[in-house]
């Protein structure tokens, strides 16, 4: 009886109702397909006396379809093949005056200010992501593995661009199609027991874009723009890994080394429109852009446990970026718009390598305490304009205790110094030279901070399926020798939950959270004629300093209920309620130019309320039916599209707008149906 | 109150002792193992039973008179709080430790921070990935009926839980991405237990179209995503950490307009300012990942 190959599963069948009110239901749809619909479930299983298939498949046909088929053969090998729809709506309904949506040559009969005559479309792509994996291990220790995946993603994607020589002089938003296929294919083999583990991987990766240019219609100039589309390009990998246990001490040795270079090879435009309105040659001194860049990373880690209460790991990682693409200079001829102030274009080839050591040390104090010690310094050498090298040491300390059984109490700090060696301290001729300014730009990416992280987590169980939790997180990182930048980020986020109840019987969660995000920075207002580009400078209606001050005030509560209220009723109930209100404060140095110190209120405000309930009764051991409920409201405000217009400015200069993203709010209210057949 | 002697191995050969009370009527069902693959390679293999976990339990098997049963050797979940990570973790790497995704398990921050398998995993439930959920579902509607990955990661990953909710989030709590899409929960040497050695390498896998090499390069960019984007979710568009144009202005500070402050009346209510309004500098400098342009036109990463 025990040999027989038995299967068990269900299969549901249901419909789905949806009654939304939206300008622009992508935002409802974001990830989903939710709509008036067929709904259905297939969950099957197999099991034999040493060898298991399972097969899953949802949402048939939908745009969000999920199949997914897998089985082995225990101590033998194992395969899987899967295919995952993920679309990704952002805006439906979006216009634009240009025609030929769709294709990668946008015409039209410009200008055209009457957006209501407009083509409309919808700002969305899909991915379908077919793919699958082998795995043979009847030798074992030895296995062998390979993967494979297509992923086809195809739609409709925004590109935008400034019409004239700067946005004054307008912009438009367009779609481009998107076209994309990558196929990825990786074979691992390799050796693998409880003391020693050693594979080699191989990985090829091919991107392919069936459009790598965008022809558009510019209506500043009334001549055919351009714009460049993603390239196609090839990715390759061998890396290895391995691991050594039972070594003295209690030690494993871990490691890893790895290759990759990501090459692809494309066709420099030998003209395109410019901002004087002409089409001059870009003059080049290559006709093709041979990309080439190549990763090497090593990483090692030595973990030790000496004693039952001591344990240690030592980390190193290395990491280069070669970039072994050629340098591309264009020397277009003067006044022809397409200069780099005014002399050749040169691109810069960026190279960057990491050094990366580390060490934590865990004490076992006693059964109910225990500490943890670490130290991490990266030395990263980058090829960039401002900073050349960066020094981090980071420093932490973590401290767990349980002496109460019913509360564990885990809290963290940890300090971060970073030193960059500046390279524009002597940028500029004097303070009206405009490059004079980048002696006191520090870009927060490398510039020197001195970060504090506090973390304090508590697991409370005052009684049996009885829980609390909070957990506070305080950030601040302070940007030390900024003048203009960002000088201050600090994040202050709280999170409280708890739950009563079994999983199996009744079950009740809330959490509530709190966030409160702030980022500083200092900037510079500097005129055209004469400027003064040094910050220090007394202030003038056209040169001054000025500060903005970011708030991100993020809460949400959230209820969750499961329920076996009766031996044939289930209940799910989940209720969530968010608010995100972001706001930005100016302040002008005095004696500048404060007519616009208006705060912003509205930086990606977003109210959501979420409400589900579910029931599943069973009218036998093979049938139930589950009927559902859900809510969803959802409101956005943002200053970037708060009375929105499809059109700004007038005559040629005008800037052509397409909705995205706009018209995101919705209300929906959704009920389904659904009945499973149960079969042991 | 001892194992009938006349009881039947039920699931896994040698487990008559423990089923003859533990049987189909106990709640929780724990038979339903057998649907689990621990209860297949019992069936193929014959040498998984009860004990191989819960330890030979004599104590638990012969209950003293008038006192309350103690319990089997060893427990799991919160039951077995008392019991150290590395106690509980011990059954399963006696099996377990030669699996290839299990290499890294002492390098990883799980294993330095005490977690164990059956902080994440459920023996007894044939539920996906056998992962363990002790807590009601609370997200809005989803179209999947599977139980997803990030219901038990979040159960410690509170942070992560508010930013998968956030207004822009990849599609975690829709259930098409898990978290080991991009980490290895069983350890790794890179940073956050990633699967990739770096953060970018990592994104490309999926954004292959960012891969390049583009002519003109956007330093922060060629260096790290997460200097600008924050990967589990945010309350601003496109998961960027602050909103441009301020994010943008944080390194960009020049003559005119990178160097002016657009303030609260330069929205489509006040003067329509095309350096805010709608996508704020993306309107121009669409191409910020790298841009194969020529010229001006790539340098500014304007096409």
């Amino acid at each position: 009886e025990a040999d027989k190959f038995s299967t068990y599963g269900s299969v549901s069948v249901g419909y789905r109702a949806v009654n939304d009110h939206a300008q622009d239901g992508a935002r409802l749809n974001e990830y989903r397909d939710v709509s008036d619909s067929a709904i259905g479930v297939i969950d099957l299983h197999g099991r034999g006396k040493g060898n298991y298939l399972d097969f899953y498949g949802e949402n048939l046909g939908r745009d969000d379809m999920f199949v997914d088929f897998k089985g082995g053969a225990y101590g033998i090998g194992k395969f899987r093949i899967y295919l995952d729809d993920i679309v990704h709506n952002v805006s439906f309904g979006a216009r634009t005056p240009l025609t030929g949506v769709g294709s990668n040559n946008l015409g039209g009969t410009l200008p055209n200010l009457v957006p209501a005559t407009w083509n409309s479309f919808d700002f969305s792509t899909k991915r379908k992501n077919f793919g699958g994996m082998a795995e043979y291990s009847g030798f074992a220790p030895w296995y062998l593995r390979a993967d494979f995946s297509e992923v086809r993603e195809d739609g409709l994607k925004l590109i935008a661009g400034s019409l004239g020589t700067s946005p004054g002089q307008g912009f438009s938003d367009k779609p481009f199609p998107v076209s994309y296929v990558t196929r990825n294919f990786s074979v691992e083999g390799g050796y693998s027991t409880k003391t020693a583990q050693f594979g080699l991987n191989l990985l090829h990766s091919r991107f392919s874009n069936d459009n790598e240019l965008l022809m558009w219609r510019n209506q500043n100039f009334d001549g055919q723009d351009t714009s460049v589309l993603p390239p196609d390009n090839e990715y390759t990998k061998i890396s290895a890994n391995g691991m050594l246990k039972q070594l003295p001490l209690g030690s494993t040795l871990s490691g890893r080394v790895s290759y990759s270079r990501t090459k692809n090879n494309v066709d420099i435009l030998q003209s395109i429109l410019s901002t004087g309105g002409t089409t001059p040659a870009t003059s080049p001194d290559r006709n093709t852009f041979d990309g080439k860049v190549v990763h090497r990373t090593a990483s090692a880690s030595l973990y030790s446990n000496p004693t039952k209460d001591l344990d240690t790991r030592v980390y190193w990682n290395w990491y280069d970026k070669d970039n072994r693409s050629p340098v591309v200079t264009f020397t277009p001829a003067g006044g022809s718009g397409l200069q780099c102030g005014g002399a050749a274009c040169v691109t810069e080839v960026l190279d960057y390598r990491k050094n990366n050591i580390g060490l934590d040390v865990g004490y076992r104090i006693n059964g109910h305490n225990r500490v943890v010690a670490g130290f991490d310094y990266v030395d990263l050498h980058r090829d960039r304009v401002d900073f050349d090298e960066t020094k981090d040491k980071k420093y932490t300390l973590e401290f767990r205790n349980t002496s109460l059984d019913e509360l564990s109490v885990r809290a963290k700090y940890q300090r971060l110094n970073r030193r960059s060696h500046f390279l524009e301290g002597g940028a500029g001729t004097s303070a009206a030279d405009v490059e004079y300014l980048n002696r006191f730009i520090a870009r927060f990416d490398a510039s020197n901070v001195d970060q504090d992280l506090f973390k304090l987590a508590l697991d409370y169980t005052p009684a049996k399926l009885l829980d609390f939790g909070f957990e506070g997180i305080v950030k601040e990182n302070r940007y030390k020798d900024t003048v203009l930048g960002r000088t201050k980020d600090r994040r202050e986020e709280f999170y409280l939950s708890a739950a009563y109840g079994d999983i199996n019987a009744f079950r009740i969660m809330l959490f509530a959270d709190v966030e409160f995000i702030k980022y500083d920075s200092t900037h510079r207002n500097a005129s055209a004629a004469p400027p003064t580009f040094d910050p220090g400078a007394p202030a003038t209606l056209t040169d001054y300093n000025w500060t903005a001050n970011n708030r991100d005030r993020n809460y949400a509560i959230g209820l969750g209920m499961d329920w076996k209220a009766t031996s044939r009723l289930k209940l799910n109930g989940s209720a969530v309620w968010e608010k995100t209100k972001g706001t930005v404060d100016f302040s002008v140095q005095p004696g500048g130019n404060n007519a616009n110190e208006v705060p912003i209120g509205n930086f990606d405000n977003a109210t959501k309320s979420t409400f589900s309930l579910k029931g599943t009764y069973a009218l036998t051991k093979q049938v139930e039916l589950t009927a559902g409920y859900a809510f969803e409201r959802f409101r956005f405000s943002d200053i970037a599209v708060d009375n929105y217009a499809y059109t700004v400015g007038a005559g040629n200069t005008t800037s052509y707008l397409s909705g995205y993203n706009a018209f995101t709010n919705y209300t929906t209210n959704i009920v389904y149906m659904l009945g499973t057949l149960r079969f042991e | 109150d001892s194992p009938k002697s006349d009881a039947e191995d039920l699931v896994f050969k040698g487990d008559a002792k423990c089923t003859s009370c533990h049987d189909a009527e106990d709640s929780p069902e724990l038979l339903r193992i057998s649907k689990t693959h621990h209860g297949g390679v019992g069936r193929a293999q014959g040498k998984l039973s009860c004990v191989s976990c819960h330890g030979e339990s004599d104590r638990h098997l012969k209950k003293p008179d008038g006192q309350e049963r103690p319990k089997p050797d060893r427990v799991f979940g919160h039951k077995g709080a008392y019991l150290s990570a590395d106690e509980r973790s011990k059954p399963c790497l006696e099996c377990h430790a030669g699996d290839r995704h299990l290499a890294f398990w002492e390098s990883g921050r799980h294993k330095k921070n005490d977690v164990s398998c059956d902080n994440c995993h459920t023996m007894h439930e044939p539920a996906r990935s056998q992962l363990r959920k002790e807590n009601p579902t609370i997200s809005p509607y989803t179209t999947t009926s599977r139980q997803l990955q990030y219901e038990t990661c979040t159960q410690c990953h509170k942070q992560i839980r508010s930013q998968l909710l956030k207004t822009s989030h990849h599609p975690i709590i829709e259930g098409k991405l898990d978290c080991s899409s991009c980490h290895n929960p069983h350890g790794a040497l890179s940073h956050a237990m990633i699967k990739e050695e770096s953060v970018n390498q990592l994104c490309t896998t999926c954004h292959a179209d960012k891969r390049g090499p583009f002519m003109n390069e956007h330093p922060p960019v060629e260096e790290n995503c997460l200097t600008c984007h924050n990967s589990h979710g945010s309350s601003h568009g496109k998961l960027l950490s602050e909103r441009a144009p301020n994010l943008c202005q944080d390194c960009h500070d020049w003559s005119r307009h990178p160097g002016s402050y657009y303030s609260g009346n330069q929205g489509f209510a006040g003067a329509q300012n095309t350096r805010l309004v709608a996508r704020s500098c993306l309107n121009c400098h669409n191409q910020v990942h790298g841009s194969n342009a020529p010229a001006m036109r790539g340098k500014f990463f304007l096409r």
